[in-house]
Order: C-alpha cells, then structure tokens, then sequence
C-alpha cells in the first residue's frame, strides 16, 4: 500500500518516524517522505496533549521567506510576521492584508479556490449585486459601441452612473 | 456500584454507535483584534456588546448566559461531554462566556470572538445548519463582522478562513477499521479531503472513533460542505453495516473477533501500563462484538469481568471513569443522556 507524507501531503512516505510515550510504547507512527524526514526538526514532530497539533506546528516548519516579508508587521494589532509563522494565527481583520502573500502561500495548497464562494452578510449581498450589475452594464455598452447603437449606449451610460453612485 | 450495574446492555443488539453532528461557524467582529491579541479591555467590550444583544434577542427566547469561569468544574465537564465546548475550554475557562439552548448556542471568546454551533445525533447536518444560520443572521443584523469579499469571514486560523465553518461527523466504524486497518483508512479519508481526528481532537484514531471535519473552507459553499459530508457519513454508515453484517454471518471471522475480545481484555485486566488507545480499543471491539450479537455477556468475556477491568483501571481516577462511561454511552452500550432533536 502507499502512503503519502503526513507532512506535505505529496511525496511517497518512505520513512516510518516512531514516537514513544513515558513508557515506551508506540503513541503514534508518522510516515514521512525523505525530503520532510531530512529538513523538518524533530521537535516539530513531537506533540503532545498539551502542545499544539501537527497541523498547527507544520507553521513553523523552515520556509523560504524572503527578507521583506519576515520583518512585516500589523500596525493595527502587532502582530509580526514570525508570529505568524510560528502560531498559525492572525491577530486582527488587518492582518490578512498586511500578510496577504503569506497566507497565500499557506493556503494555496489547501483550499479548492482563493475566493470566497459562501454567505455573504446582507449589508454586503447588496453592494455585491451593484457591483455584478455594473460589470453586465459595462459589458452591454460595449456591444452597444460595437453594434453602433450609440442611443441605446448613451441609456446604460445613465444607468451605469446611478448604479455607481450607489457605491459611494 | 449497584447503581451502575443494571445500566450496562441497556441496547437491544444489532443497533449502531451513535453518531455525533457539530456545525460551527467562526465569526470576529470588526475593529476588535481576535481572541489570541485582544487585550482585556477588548475582551470586557465583546463581553458588553454580545450581553447586549443576549438581553434583547436571545434571553425572551430562553437561551441561558454563561461565564465559564465561574461555573463548577462538573458543569464544565458536562458542557464537554454534550459537545458545547472543546477541550481547551475545559482546561482554560478563563474569560470565555457560553450562550446556550439546548444544544445550540454561541461560545465566546474561544480562537474567535463567536462560535456559533449546534450539535445533534445522526446526519440531520441540514437542520442544524439551518439552526446556526438563524443565530448567525439575528447577530450579522446588528453587528458588523469581520468580512472581505475577496476572503470571505475572517478567522484568527487561516485555515477556516471563508465560510468559517467546521462541519464534523463523530463516528464509531470498529469493523471497517479492523478489516481496512486504521493507518489505511485514515489515509484514504485525508485523500477525501477531510481532516480526521480522534475525539479528544488529537491525531490518530482511539476506540475506533473517527471524528472527520471538513479540510475545506474557502473557495466552496457551505450546502457544498454539508452535502459532501452528508453523502460521506451515509456512505460510511452503509459499508460498517455491510461489514459487520458479513461478520456476523461468517462463522471463523465471529469467533475471531470473539477471541480479539477476550485476548485484550485479559491484557488488559493483568497489564500495569495501558495506554487510553489500548483501553478504548477494547471497548470498541466489545462493542462491536456485542452489537452484532457475536458476543453475548453471557459467553466468554463476561459481564462482571468487563466490570472488574474498568474498575482496575480507572481505579481513583474519576476523569478516566468518566470518559469511559461516556464512550460507553457512545456506543450506546450503557444507557445515559442522550442528545435529543430540537
């Protein structure tokens, strides 16, 4: 049977990594492929009930960072980019934009999309739906220049300017 | 212990493991840092603005206000093992507030400002989304949450970054596991996308309980998640029903399992260390073997050793007695609470 590495998910596990409780006994078995076996410290590996899980600790797995981006930090919450980087976790609403490229880095293998598809608060759905109307409106003025319908264009242009002035 | 003697084998044979839903949906509001950065000012503002809300909306409809830290620590217990709160809330109650119906509610304060959960039996994930959505409407109404349209809800973890839920199914699945091996199917469920977890929400499997979640949240819908795990968790349902009926009808593979029984509760009775994986394994096994009525109390392993084990090994360790009895109840091998449907 093949397995793939607990820890990136993508290579062949190759190596079996043991960790043993106080009496020695097997806790759990790790199959690791030979990249992660090599690069990750042990400690990363070693969790116990009142540290942080696995999924947690890969965050602190070494990562190639440029310099920039590890010196970055919240200025609303403080929180820093090593901070994030060890823990996981982001500390205010402004975070996600000062580590965008960061947490897109992070997420880009887990998650199907980087755009969010579900609920969206009403006070929100609206100006969603404006802004998805503009975009039609801006599409049927350019068939309109394109079909030399310049009366019919010069009507969505109206239009399109109430809808913007919606936005404001 | 007369007492609760007369409660174990209070199920008829031939009946499953329960099997345990929890939606949650992980919201911060606007312009306070989350749980992990928010000093104690920000916390006691969070405090005042969700009581506020609890007093006009939710106390007429008879939800109950919690301050976690000032309960007694069965009560926290109890909220634990109903599913209300995780385990770090019961080992750090501190500044945390619980909101609750029945078994709904919002937990404050904990890796987000809110949780919003509800818990049931069975797969009904659609109701209890529905439940959680009504709460999560009534709060979006009057306080503005942390939203991008480009990241959906923001959450302190990335990694429920989006819809911000944390859809998980709770199952018992003893005969998949002994036929597929837990190291395989474990594999095969993290291949599905799923994150799984035992029910401590640590790594690895004890007792045969797989506790799976959703490893999606951005870039999916939350009917999408909720019909993916529906559809899995029915699956799942189905192929341990196969299995144990295969088992039950094949002679050499029931005395197997009945020997597996009785093998590991003799280890267990006459071994000094155990780990919990060892104790909950047998439970499990006896359970199946039980359920499928392989394995009568009356044969083999029986009752009053079944009794003089777990007494031997929870001996004065009331957590440990407790958290037997509530994967019994689990099982539904002895009777107890039950989680009933809203």
């Amino acid at each position: 049977m093949i397995m793939k590495c607990e820890l990136c998910n993508d290579k062949i596990a190759s190596i079996v990594f043991f960790v043993l409780d106080k009496e020695e006994k097997i806790e759990k078995k790790l199959y690791l492929c030979e990249f992660c076996a090599n690069t990750v410290p042990v400690s990363c590996l070693v969790t116990n009930q009142n540290q942080k899980p696995l999924h947690l600790k890969k965050f602190s797995l070494p990562k190639e960072t440029d310099k920039n981006t590890s010196r970055l930090s919240c200025s609303y919450c403080l929180t820093s980019a090593k901070d994030f980087l060890e823990s996981g976790l982001l500390g205010c609403a402004h975070c996600y934009g000062t580590f965008q490229e960061l947490i897109r880095d992070f997420i880009i293998d887990k998650q199907p999309e980087l755009i969010h598809r579900g609920k969206v608060p009403v006070r929100l759905f609206r100006r969603k739906k404006i802004k998805r109307d503009i975009d039609q409106m801006k599409q049927t003025y350019q068939r309109c220049l394109e079909e030399e319908n310049y009366e019919q264009a010069s009507g969505v242009v109206r239009r399109l300017k109430k809808l913007e002035s919606y936005l404001r | 212990m007369t007492i609760f003697f007369p409660k174990f084998f209070s199920q008829k044979p031939g009946e499953l493991s329960k099997v345990i839903s929890r939606i949650s949906l992980s919201r911060n509001i606007e312009g306070i840092p989350f749980p992990n950065r928010a000093t104690s000012i920000w916390i006691e503002d969070l405090k005042q603005r969700i009581r506020n809300l609890y007093q006009k909306f939710f106390a007429p409809k008879k939800y109950q206000w919690v301050q976690l830290d000032t309960v007694p620590n069965n009560v926290l217990q109890r909220f634990y093992y109903q599913n209300l709160i995780p385990r770090e809330v019961l080992e750090d109650p501190s500044n945390r507030y619980l909101i609750y119906s029945n078994y709904k509610g919002i937990l404050i304060n904990y890796l987000d400002h809110l949780q919003i959960f509800s818990v049931t039996t069975g797969l009904d994930l659609n109701r209890i989304y529905q439940d959680v959505n009504k709460l999560d409407n009534i709060i979006e109404k009057n306080i503005d949450y942390a939203f991008s349209e480009e990241w959906g809800f923001l959450t302190s973890h990335v990694n429920k970054v989006g819809t911000g839920m944390d859809l998980s199914v709770t199952i018992h699945l003893p005969a998949l596991s002994l036929l597929y091996g837990e190291n395989r199917f474990i594999q095969w469920m993290t291949d599905k996308n799923l994150q799984v977890k035992n029910f401590r929400g640590e790594d690895g499997v004890i007792g045969h309980i797989y506790h799976f979640s959703n490893l999606h949240s951005l870039g999916v819908s939350e009917w999408q998640i909720i019909s993916d795990l529906k559809k899995f968790g029915c699956t799942l349902s189905k192929w341990e029903k196969q299995v144990r009926e295969a088992l039950k009808n094949n002679p050499p593979r029931s005395r197997e399992l009945e020997e597996t029984v009785m093998i590991k509760g003799r280890q267990l009775y006459r071994s000094s260390h155990f780990s919990l994986k060892d104790i909950f394994d047998f439970l499990s096994v006896w359970a199946l073997a039980w359920q499928c009525g392989i394995f009568s109390p009356r044969k083999g392993l029986k009752l009053l050793e079944v009794r003089q084990i777990l007494q031997k090994i929870w001996g004065n360790d009331s957590s440990l007695k407790q958290e037997c009895l509530n994967i019994l109840r689990f099982f539904r091998v002895i009777s107890g609470e039950e989680l009933y449907d809203v």
